[in-house]
């Protein structure tokens, strides 16, 4: 009943559109008169507007609340450090979730295919400038779309003990514990499913990793930069 | 086509529901800024009706806070030391002395662990060279220019060199997919994993050609965030003295790389820019008895080994006479 209320409220309500072409709302208006007064107040503002579902989304890619969490906070930190509310005039929310998606994908990538881990540096460059990829749009929801099905698609057991450690974040021995199953069998089961998973990316998804999303520079770059810029 | 696309639609599309056919209208409309826009708002709204879980923003943000905090800090904390106390020294300058002190024992460290850790390879005046890097990649340093490259090989991370004048790449593709990068003096760094490509950066701006493959650039200036391109073969981005980043598109890219045979081409070529060639390859200041010569254009490929010959071909090309005292050429009429 109650979840009858709330849907017909949603559609009803005259501030939603269910069909109507699109219409772009600067919805970051009342945030960005927050900046402009005192920084930190819109950082908050901002924040508490899009941690969550900036986390929900992060926690579809990486499939741990933990890590999820982390990297929506270093968007925000580097949004801070890069004054990026002075250079944003779009729209901060489409900002938001495509340096989050950015850092989720390169976070796969690190830990499905191995490699070395990029530095701060590197991660703060893959935060969007300029105007976004149609094509990169797409090719993010569908990657989610597809961790997802991958995670459906594994044996019941191997799924429950697979979103304990990864997404609850459960130590083995809890997870023993709770299931009734060794922890032998638990490592088993993770192995099984980080494999599928591996098996699932590297199929086709990463063609424009190569020269895409792929900034790097050694921290002593910055360095460089500052001294060559001094004389 | 475009109207096509509605909230239900990409609501679908966000679930996994979409058909490929949808799929393709909604990358048409995607190629719209604004619909880029209105695709995370939904995208934004959509999550919010299907939150995987509710995060704690109140611990999220006590986290945040502290992490800007440390930040601020250890920013305070840089340019404290940088800059002149104004205040009165006398109760502070045992400290001062301390921390001046361990500025200098760091910066001493700093500059000293760069002698050691880098070596730079360098070409006079009018000489080229060809360098095999500790990977098997090949680069050919134009004349008057420097490459700065780890003295004990690239490790295991990444590649990555400093390069003043000008350099023609050919670029090893690693097993482990090691990425090169490449940085110049005005913000541009290309980045790439086995390439051909030229990057020249003189006092008259800095140009990225490639000739073979595919190479990201990246371009930060002080006044903007940092850019990201994308070369195709033939593309060419130049940056000039000011700041100003221009894109071009070029059929023979090999063209740019033409210097490592001594060969010069040029196509309508003005003399201005002729100039800044000879001051950049062989330190020669050009002087122009008449303005309106600057103006003039050369059109012509040819082998010059030397700044004479360089100056005959040139000459005869413009039909100009020249004279050259010690490291000054005068071109007339």
């Amino acid at each position: 009943m109650a979840e009858h209320i709330l849907n017909t409220s949603i559609t009803s309500s005259p501030f939603r559109q269910p069909n109507g072409d699109p219409v772009v709302l600067d919805t970051d208006y009342l945030i960005r008169q927050a900046f402009a007064e005192d920084a930190r107040r819109g950082c908050e503002l901002l924040f508490r507007r899009y941690y969550r579902p900036l986390c929900s989304q992060a926690v579809r890619f990486v499939h741990s609340r933990d890590v999820a969490e982390d990297l929506v906070s270093e968007v925000f930190l580097s949004f801070w450090k890069n004054q990026a509310h002075q250079h944003i005039t779009t729209s901060y929310q489409a900002y938001l979730y495509a340096a989050v998606r950015n850092r989720a994908y390169t976070y796969l990538r690190q830990e499905f295919q191995q490699e070395a881990s990029p530095s701060q540096a590197e991660l703060d460059r893959t935060d969007p400038v300029g105007s976004l990829d149609p094509e990169q749009l797409l090719q993010y929801t569908e990657l989610y779309q597809r961790i997802e099905d991958t995670v459906r698609t594994l044996p019941p057991q191997c799924q429950r003990v697979f979103v304990m450690s990864r997404f609850e974040g459960k130590k083995h021995l809890e997870i023993a514990d709770e299931l009734k199953i060794s922890p032998k069998t638990i490592e088993a089961h993770l192995s099984r499913a980080l494999a599928k998973l591996r098996q699932v990316l590297q199929m086709g998804l990463f063609f424009w990793l190569t020269c895409f999303t792929q900034p790097s520079t050694s921290p002593m770059a910055a360095c460089i930069g500052q001294t060559s810029v001094a004389e | 086509m475009n109207q096509l696309i509605t909230k239900d639609m990409l609501f679908e599309h966000f679930a996994g529901r979409s058909t490929a056919l949808q799929r393709t209208s909604i990358a048409d409309w995607l190629k719209q800024p604004a619909n880029q826009i209105q695709y995370m708002v939904w995208l934004d709204e959509w999550e919010r009706h299907n939150l995987q879980y509710a995060a704690d923003d109140d611990k999220g943000l006590s986290t945040l806070m502290n992490r800007i905090d440390a930040w601020e800090q250890q920013q305070r904390a840089g340019t404290l030391a940088e800059e002149p106390q104004v205040r009165p020294l006398r109760v502070r300058w045992r400290w001062l002395a301390a921390a001046s002190a361990v500025l200098c024992l760091t910066a001493g460290l700093y500059a000293g662990r760069q002698s050691l850790l880098y070596r730079t390879e360098e070409t006079a005046f009018g000489e080229t060279r060809q360098l095999t890097l500790p990977d098997g990649s090949q680069v050919t340093l134009n004349a008057h220019s420097a490459l700065r490259l780890p003295r004990f090989g690239f490790g295991d991370k990444t590649r990555t060199v400093w390069l003043t004048g000008e350099a023609a790449f050919s670029i090893k593709h690693t097993p482990t997919h090691q990425r090169f990068t490449v940085h110049t003096n005005r913000g541009v760094e290309v980045i790439v994993l086995g390439t051909e490509f030229d990057v020249s950066d003189r006092p008259g701006g800095t140009k990225v050609v490639l000739s073979k493959g595919a190479i990201q650039l990246n371009y930060s200036s002080p006044s903007a965030p940092v850019r990201q391109l994308r070369l195709k073969p033939g593309d060419a981005v130049s940056v000039d003295p000011v700041g100003q980043l221009t894109e071009s598109h070029t059929t023979q890219p090999a063209i740019s790389t033409a210097w490592r045979d001594h060969r010069f081409v040029f196509n309508s070529t003005p003399v201005h820019e002729i100039a800044n060639l000879l001051r950049d390859t062989y330190n020669l200041q050009v002087v122009l008895k008449d303005q309106a010569l600057g103006e003039r254009r050369v059109t012509g490929s040819f082998q010059a080994d030397d700044a004479d010959e360089f100056l005959q071909v040139v000459a005869e090309l413009l039909e100009i006479n020249y004279r050259q005292k010690d490291n000054t050429v005068t071109f007339f009429e």
